[in-house]
């Protein structure tokens, strides 16, 4: 039906409505737009398509755990990421991989000559990332970076000092760079390499099955000892009930000896010998006294070694504290497994698959004779 | 030339209905249903485990051949299991107990021990551990001193043969009737019995019974001079010894064959180098009693050849001290002396004064103790 079949009332009224939705579009429109741009400008700010990002690269041993894309970090900041990760030829002598990667503004500034890149693991699932040093740590100046010119240009900067053995190779390096027709890679950063978390904890778990009969050689030793040491109580007990009637003996000695008219005092001490025995008590006393000054010397030395060991033993309840997840996730996965296999030997299907215990019942022993009778 | 163009995949097999599927879910529902995991077994009380772990400690030093610690192992379990009542592991241990002092040498205290054993089988209706007890007393009572004939308890156990239905207790039985015939010279009945034996273990499928056995029939055979047949016996025995890795036997089959080959006057450097092999392996394992056997063989089988026999004469003075201390230890001083003397013998032949002062000694010590 076309407009103008309407009454004047009907399109005076749907013109109304047209200006509502017309208005509505427009507000979505820009709505939308803005959210848009929002996106855009939250993005680039992320990304940091912006500020300026200077090359680095570096050489590691394995491609594992690494993509294009993934963030390198600075002191716990996202400071930029991988762009590029490729194997070098095959007749290398040095590492087999390079990764060249981004550095965005401002944090090129930390980055310094004897700035090194830490590849470290991310999580148990082999992945791994690149984190850059702040420059500095080795108590040099700076030698070499990316910075500033006074016209506000971004330069590739050398410490001019003359003492500084490492410039002229920087120079070098810098003119060959402007002058090659190689791609510009920026400064090359050595990395320290760890093997994957996955690798070590591999090596880890080899090392802890090489040394589990080490450990039940121990148990068995222990047991061993303990028996002997139940077989060592029980004749020491044996001992002490023979010493008994002794010890009864020497109680009447002694109620003898404190009887002021029996005493061993009395018999041994003659009135002139009460004398020099006197001297020889002060002698003892001063004698007594030096040794207490040494003890309470000693006893502060040992106070302070006690405090060096109660340092040593906090530390190891730190380390043991911050492994203490692992190692009880470790022997809770022993439990279960043991429970698990326990139960597999229970289980009506697959009992037969067992073989049967082994501790059968002792019999008489008894061989048969052979030889001359 | 254009490649190939790859095959479309092939559609996938249509979904089965689940019309035949029933059957397999009942079946799973009854399986699940009627079969039930087994629970775990109830825990065993701590002083029986307790007394079951000596008993294995023990087991295993007997099996060790340490007899010394065996001994007190088997007396700390038989006091174990008296303290549980747990009168059938108590004979078993008693039991035990004794085969330790046997090889210890302490063989009146041996006796006593099978004895106290076989009274409490007797009374718990243990048949095949009371007739271990007797059997080991039968092996026991020729090396008492003096002997003992075991002659009348294995006529009281003949007439209880009928009954006895475990198959290696039988032959073990057989066995050591037939020693005792040869013992008494009775060797075409000997043979008899002992190949019957051999039959009996063959039957029960124990290794360690036919090369015993077989070990005795080349004995049987050897005393009816048919060496070449006891030649034979003794080279199988060898192999089954060896098989089984018993050093005692296999030290036995030599000095089986060497013996045979004296007794033949037959190539008497063979006789010579299984004698001294016998003789090695019996001094290995510490056989003292054994390896003065073997090397009162040897020194006659050096007498025949003529070669010089000092040598023999110094290890034949050096077992017997050695024996004559095994038997001080045990006690048993007569056997001590008469080794003693054979020591000092022995020294005065080859003009070892050290050893015979040591021999005079120990006579001194074994006439008076």
């Amino acid at each position: 039906m076309a407009l103008q079949d309407l009454t004047p009332q009907l399109r005076t009224r749907l013109s109304r409505v047209e200006r509502i939705v017309g208005v509505f579009v427009i507000l979505a429109a820009m709505l939308m737009m803005a959210g848009f741009i929002y996106y855009l400008y939250a993005t680039a700010q992320r990304k940091g398509w912006f500020v300026t990002k200077v090359t680095y690269h570096t050489f590691v041993d394995s491609a594992a755990g690494f993509l294009v894309g993934n963030p390198v970090r600075l002191m716990g900041f996202t400071a930029g990421e991988i762009t590029k990760i490729l194997p070098e030829p095959p007749e290398t002598y040095y590492r087999n991989v390079y990764i060249e990667f981004v550095v965005r503004e401002p944090y090129f500034g930390y980055l310094w000559t004897d700035s090194r890149v830490r590849v470290a693991s991310a999580d148990f699932l082999g992945n791994r990332f690149l984190e850059v040093t702040k420059g500095g740590a080795s108590g040099k100046r700076v030698q070499a970076t990316y910075r500033y010119n006074a016209s506000g240009e971004l330069e590739m900067w050398v410490d001019p000092d003359p003492e500084n053995n490492i410039a002229g190779n920087v120079f070098q390096r810098i003119s060959e760079l402007k002058s090659g027709t190689n791609e510009f890679k920026g400064y090359w950063l050595i990395a320290d390499e760890s093997p994957p978390l996955t690798d070590r904890l591999q090596t880890m778990v080899t090392n802890f099955s090489q040394a589990l009969p080490a450990v039940f050689a121990l148990t068995n030793s222990i047991n061993n000892t303990l028996s002997n040491s139940s077989r060592t109580l029980v004749r020491l007990e044996q001992i002490l009930e023979n010493l008994q009637p002794a010890v009864t003996n020497a109680v009447v000695i002694t109620d003898h000896l404190t009887n002021p008219h029996g005493s061993l005092g009395q018999w041994l001490i003659p009135t002139q010998i009460h004398a020099r025995i006197e001297t020889a008590l002060v002698s003892a006393d001063s004698t007594v006294r030096t040794a207490e000054t040494n003890l309470q010397a000693l006893s502060f030395n040992i106070n302070r070694s006690l405090d060096s060991i109660a340092g040593i033993t906090r530390n190891l309840r730190q380390q043991v504290e911050a492994n203490s997840l692992l190692l009880t996730e470790l022997s809770q996965l022993l439990i279960d497994a043991d429970d698990f296999v326990q139960g597999l030997k229970r289980n009506w299907l697959l009992k037969s698959a067992f073989a049967p215990a082994t501790n059968a019942p002792i019999e008489s022993l008894l061989e048969p004779a052979a030889g001359r009778p | 030339m254009t490649p190939p163009t790859p095959h479309p995949p092939a559609p996938l097999p249509p979904c089965k209905t689940s019309k035949g599927e029933p059957w397999l879910a009942a079946l799973l529902v009854t399986m699940i249903l009627g079969c039930r995991t087994a629970p775990p077994p109830p825990p065993v009380p701590a002083a029986r485990q307790q007394a079951q772990l000596i008993a294995q400690s023990a087991l295993a030093l007997s099996q060790q051949a340490n007899w010394t610690a065996a001994e007190r192992e088997w007396a700390r379990a038989a006091d174990r299991f008296a303290a549980l009542n747990d009168r059938v592991q108590e004979a078993v241990a008693l039991h035990n107990l004794a085969q330790a002092q046997r090889q210890l040498g302490r063989l009146l205290s041996a006796r006593d021990q099978f004895e106290r054993a076989a009274r409490i089988n007797q009374s718990t209706g243990q048949t095949n551990a009371w007739w271990r007890n007797q059997l080991a007393l039968v092996q026991l009572e020729p090396d008492l001193d003096p002997p003992v004939s075991p002659a009348p308890r294995l006529d009281a156990l003949s007439s209880l043969l009928p009954a006895l239905t475990d198959p290696r207790l039988r032959g073990l039985f057989l066995n050591d009737l037939g020693r005792q015939q040869l013992r008494q010279g009775e060797i075409p009945a000997a043979e008899a019995t002992i190949r019957l034996a051999l039959e009996t273990f063959r039957a029960a499928a124990w290794p360690a019974g036919v090369a015993a056995a077989t070990a005795n029939l080349a004995d049987t055979q050897l005393a009816q001079n048919q060496f070449e047949p006891a030649y034979a016996s003794w080279t199988t025995a060898l192999r089954l010894f060896e098989q089984a890795a018993d050093l005692q036997g296999i030290a036995l089959a030599m000095e089986g064959l060497g013996r045979t080959r004296l007794a033949e006057a037959r190539n008497l450097p063979q006789a010579e180098d299984w004698l001294r092999r016998a003789a090695r392996g019996y001094h290995h394992i510490h056989r003292t009693l054994d390896r003065i056997r073997v090397l009162e063989s040897l020194f006659l089988c050096l007498q025949q050849q003529q070669h010089p026999i000092v040598f023999v004469q110094q290890e034949l003075a050096e077992a017997h001290e050695s024996a004559a201390a095994f038997w001080e230890a045990a006690e048993s001083h007569p056997r001590a002396l008469r080794h003693w003397q054979a020591a000092a013998s022995l020294s005065s032949d080859i003009s070892d004064a050290a050893a015979l002062d040591r021999a005079q000694a120990g006579i001194q010590r074994c006439s008076n103790p």
